[in-house]
């Protein structure tokens, strides 16, 4: 009478033990995606330049990010972003192409120079973006009362082939100001960019450009 | 003190084991609580019938609750009586009502002079479309002679922005003949169709269909065997925009049951038929042979070899060719600028469908059982194939009061998509598994605990054999849930239920190009209702949720997602002396959604990106003096306020409110001595006012209203 009973259990029993062995409800392991998205952190200006490099690195996957970072117009209450050209660079290219340079450079197009930036370039290339403070104009001004801040960075943007070194895609000096959209939430609202006078406006490697003049020649504008 | 609290540890299996004891009062439960929490809204008394014992029936029958309360409304049979013929018919319980209608018509069924004429007339009117249906069935049994006719005729007018569409559908079948024995008869049948439908900018459908055939119907029942043949051949003619076919047509269909005692049975049920005809389309004068042709045969064995122990195959195969004429305009040769020559070709169609099921059962009584289902079908038509198989197990236990119930099941289908018009060209493999778990107990005489589980997986993988074919990402699917419910019942006017659920769904994406929106959610769901009976005839209940939904993209860290849903429905139920009886009903409910986002403090926080507040307060108001008329009215009111962020704070984006009115009389007379006129007729009217706000200034937009009669009578009359 007992074994009768107990034979149920001993049928779940091995049951669990043949199952056990294999999950069958074991989902498969998807590819690692090919354009990773970035966490965004705009809590603060250095957070925000820092996502900003993030992005440049991720490529494809942080034209999100990147365009996240600017200030927007969309909403009722921020002004959109606006980038400047260095003076000598715009001059330089308007002499060259005989056209005047796209202006006012707005998020939507600096969305659009992200996208082109990172086709540059193939796939396998790693990319690096390196802000440091401008050491000609060191004293950057924030105003946490107003919502304001006023940063002063020197930036060099890299793209590495894998087994050579490090070539540069961008570099130069830029003015940056920063509104705090709301509580915690910072964007960038003003690029005036500035010519990096070691590289001079016809750089002898070609790449070697401040961003004001990859702006300019970004296709499609 | 920690270390007495490790020791409590210790306690769970001993209270587990207490729990699965026999407790006191146990003697007096019903076996088991497997039904304690079954949808009791399906045992109210509707039309005069008892749905009591509802559940277990159905279960033992193996179907829903709902089918075996809907067969018994639809003949008006009480649940013992249908039972009680399906058992002498030997047939399901879902065959019954077929099976009387075939034997009405069955001109063997047997001699005597009788006259049958059944009249039904239907009215269907709503907002944007009437339907006014027909139907008649008329049979006539003079000695050995008989007559049987059935005829249907459905007109139906829907308007659309002021524009008309029509479907009319009008058929008819009059068989007459001569029963020379109890075996045999002679006769002949005709069958017309008329179909129209038009559609404002499309072509209009429009087919004239006359069969005129000669028929014999034969059947014998020697001992333990039942079959019948059934044989008609004759003319046949098919008028319609896509051409025309006039030839001969046939059909034969046959059905054998066997038996060997209540063990052994076997039934199967075969037809074949087809037509050879000349056919042409539209604007074409010569004819083209076309051959039709369709077998379809069905059948089911079983073996019941002891009370405990059976076998059940079920098998079907079914192929159709069709045939048409087309017409095909192409160049007489691949010259430039020759001619254009048209051809008529043959375009033939041909389906097939075939599949196979059987089931092995091991049966202690209704409580305890396995059963083991294995399956296999394939489809074939021109578009691709499909081939499935799969199989199932099912196990009901009573285990130390605990009343279980547990099935797992696996179905593998492979599909070939040929290349067609753009899409196509990939085979589809896909695999689906699934595990259901539920464990039910009485504890005590007041409590019924429940537990559920639940896993299931889906998994969908693509070939290409064309280069150019386009298939869908391989993807998985994954869910798993559990749930626990306690249902308390203090008495007869006080009871109340908690449950506790959590669930688990993973979309996966396999290839690295989507696998960006993959996501995991996580649900966890909070439900307690209550149910009060305040006076006799007025009962109050409750039903509260909270229901929480996180979101998460296991590639993309930037996403978090978190919907919440609060939701209470309460219900006031009343019966009135003097058959007046009322629900009111109130529902409110709040759908707050937001997204994870950094803060200065490095933590992420939730902020919402829009929220939803929803309430509605309705009523239903029955006065039903008497059994034929009664008066229903139903006022509702609904109120709606949407939220969404602009620069972080919540903003009313808009606000709507909606008033419905809906009420009628419902009727339910006697015509007559035989007819019956049923139905209702009722206004519904309906106005709905909506603001929407955009930088916190709304506009109020046009009012909407809608005001229109809607109803459903249906007269029939039997002679």
């Amino acid at each position: 009478m007992t074994r009768h009973r107990s034979a149920p259990a001993v049928g779940l029993a091995l049951g669990l033990l043949v199952a056990g062995c294999t999950n069958p409800f074991q989902p498969a392991r998807p590819q690692f995606p090919s354009a990773t998205a970035v966490r965004e952190n705009f809590t603060d200006p250095d957070s925000l330049l820092n996502t900003m490099g993030l992005a440049l690195v991720a490529r494809s996957g942080g034209q999100n990010a990147y365009s996240d970072a600017l200030a927007d117009s969309t909403s009722a209450t921020t002004a959109d972003f606006y980038a400047f050209y260095d003076p000598t660079v715009a001059d330089a290219w308007k002499a060259t192409s005989h056209r005047d340079p796209t202006n006012p450079w707005n998020a939507r197009l600096e969305g659009l120079l992200f996208s082109w930036l990172v086709t540059l370039r193939n796939p396998d290339w790693v990319y690096a973006m390196q802000w440091a403070p401008d050491p000609t104009s060191p004293s950057d001004q924030r105003d946490d009362a107003a919502g304001t801040a006023f940063y002063h960075r020197h930036y060099v943007l890299t793209a590495t082939q894998p087994g050579q070194d490090a070539s540069i895609l961008a570099v130069g000096y830029a003015d940056l100001t920063f509104i705090r959209v709301s509580p915690g939430h910072w964007a960038l609202r003003l690029w005036q960019d500035r010519l990096d006078p070691q590289f001079g406006v016809n750089p002898t490697l070609t790449d070697e450009v401040s961003m004001s003049r990859r702006r300019l020649d970004m296709p499609s504008q | 003190m920690r270390r007495s609290r490790r020791l409590l540890v210790l306690l769970l299996p001993l209270t587990l084991s207490l729990l699965s004891q026999a407790l006191p009062g146990r003697a007096q439960q019903p076996l088991s609580a497997r039904y304690a929490f079954a949808d009791t809204t399906l045992l109210r008394d509707t039309l005069g019938l008892s749905f009591s014992g509802l559940f277990p029936t159905a279960d033992s029958l193996q179907m829903t609750p709902d089918t075996l309360r809907a067969l018994m409304i639809r003949y008006k049979l009480p649940m013992a009586r249908i039972l009680f013929l399906a058992d002498s018919l030997r047939m399901p319980v879902d065959s019954v009502g077929p099976q009387l209608d075939r034997e009405r018509l069955n001109p063997l069924s047997g001699r005597g002079s009788s006259t049958a004429f059944n009249y039904t007339s239907s009215y269907d009117i709503q907002q944007t479309s009437t339907t006014w249906t027909n139907g008649s069935t008329y049979n006539l049994k003079r000695g050995p002679f008989y007559l049987n006719n059935t005829a249907n005729i459905e007109l139906q007018r829907i308007t659309s922005a002021d524009a008309l569409s029509l479907r009319q559908n009008r058929e008819s079948t009059t068989e007459g003949g001569l029963a020379v024995s109890k075996r045999l008869s002679f006769g002949g049948r005709s069958y017309q169709l008329r179909f129209f439908s038009a559609d404002p900018g499309a072509t209009a459908q429009d087919e004239d269909k006359n069969e005129y055939s000669l028929t014999a119907r034969g059947q014998a029942n020697p001992a333990g065997l039942r079959s019948e043949l059934n044989l008609a051949a004759g003319y046949l003619s098919d008028i319609n925009v896509t051409g025309i076919k006039k030839g001969i047509s046939s059909s034969a269909d046959s059905r054998v049951r066997w038996e060997a005692g209540p063990q052994l049975s076997s039934e199967l049920a075969g037809s074949v038929s087809g037509d050879v005809s000349n056919s042409r389309p539209p604007g074409v004068i010569s004819d083209t042979r076309t051959h039709d042709f369709s077998t379809n045969l069905r059948g089911t064995s079983t073996v019941q070899p002891s009370p405990y122990a059976g076998l059940n195959l079920n098998y079907s195969l079914r192929n159709t060719r069709v045939e048409n004429p087309v017409l095909v305009t192409m160049p007489a040769d691949t010259s430039a600028g020759a001619p254009l020559l048209s051809n008529v070709v043959v375009s033939s169609i041909i389906t097939r469908s075939n599949s196979v099921d059987g089931t092995a059962k091991l049966r202690h009584d209704n409580d305890r059982y396995f059963n083991l289902t294995g399956n296999a079908s394939s489809t074939g038509s021109p578009t691709g194939t499909s081939f499935n198989r799969g199989g199932k197990g099912v196990l009901r236990w009573l285990l130390m009061g605990w009343a279980i119930d547990a099935d797992y099941s696996d179905s593998r289908t492979n599909s070939v998509y040929l290349r067609q018009r753009g899409g196509g060209g990939y085979d589809q493999d896909e695999v689906t598994r699934n595990a259901d778990g539920q464990a039910v107990r009485s504890l005590g005489t007041k409590i019924i605990a429940k537990l559920i589980g639940n896993v299931n997986l889906d998994r969908q993988r693509f070939a290409t054999f064309s280069d150019s074919a386009n298939p869908p990402s391989p993807r998985d699917q994954y869910h798993q849930s559990y749930r626990g419910e306690m249902l308390f019942t203090e008495n007869d006017h006080l009871s109340s239920g908690l449950a506790l659920e959590v669930s688990l769904t993973r979309s996966i994406n396999i290839l690295a190009a989507t696998t960006g929106s993959n996501t995991d959610t996580r649900e966890y769901r909070g439900e307690w209702r209550w149910n009060y009976r305040l006076l006799e005839g007025l009962t109050v209940n409750q039903n509260n949720q909270l229901v929480a939904d996180y979101t998460a993209y296991p590639f993309d860290p930037t996403r978090n997602t978190l919907s919440l849903t609060y939701n209470t429905l309460t219900t006031i139920s009343a019966v009135l002396p003097g058959g007046f009886s009322m629900d009111i009903q109130h529902n409110s409910s709040r759908l707050p959604r937001g997204s994870y986002t950094p803060q200065p403090d490095g933590f992420d926080y939730l902020q919402l990106s829009d929220d939803s507040r929803n309430y509605t307060l309705g009523a239903s108001l029955r006065y039903q003096p008497t059994s034929a008329v009664g008066i229903h009215l139903e006022p509702r009111y609904q109120s709606s306020q949407n939220y969404g962020t602009v620069d972080d704070a919540l903003q009313t984006q808009r606000v709507d409110k909606r008033l419905d009115f809906n009420g009628g009389v419902d009727l339910n007379l006697k015509v007559g001595r035989t007819g019956q006129l049923t139905g209702h007729v009722g206004r519904v009217y309906t106005d709905q006012r909506t603001l929407n706000f955009l930088s916190g200034v709304g506009t109020l937009t046009p009012r909407s209203q809608t005001d229109f009669w809607s109803g459903s009578l249906q007269l029939s009359w039997t002679l």
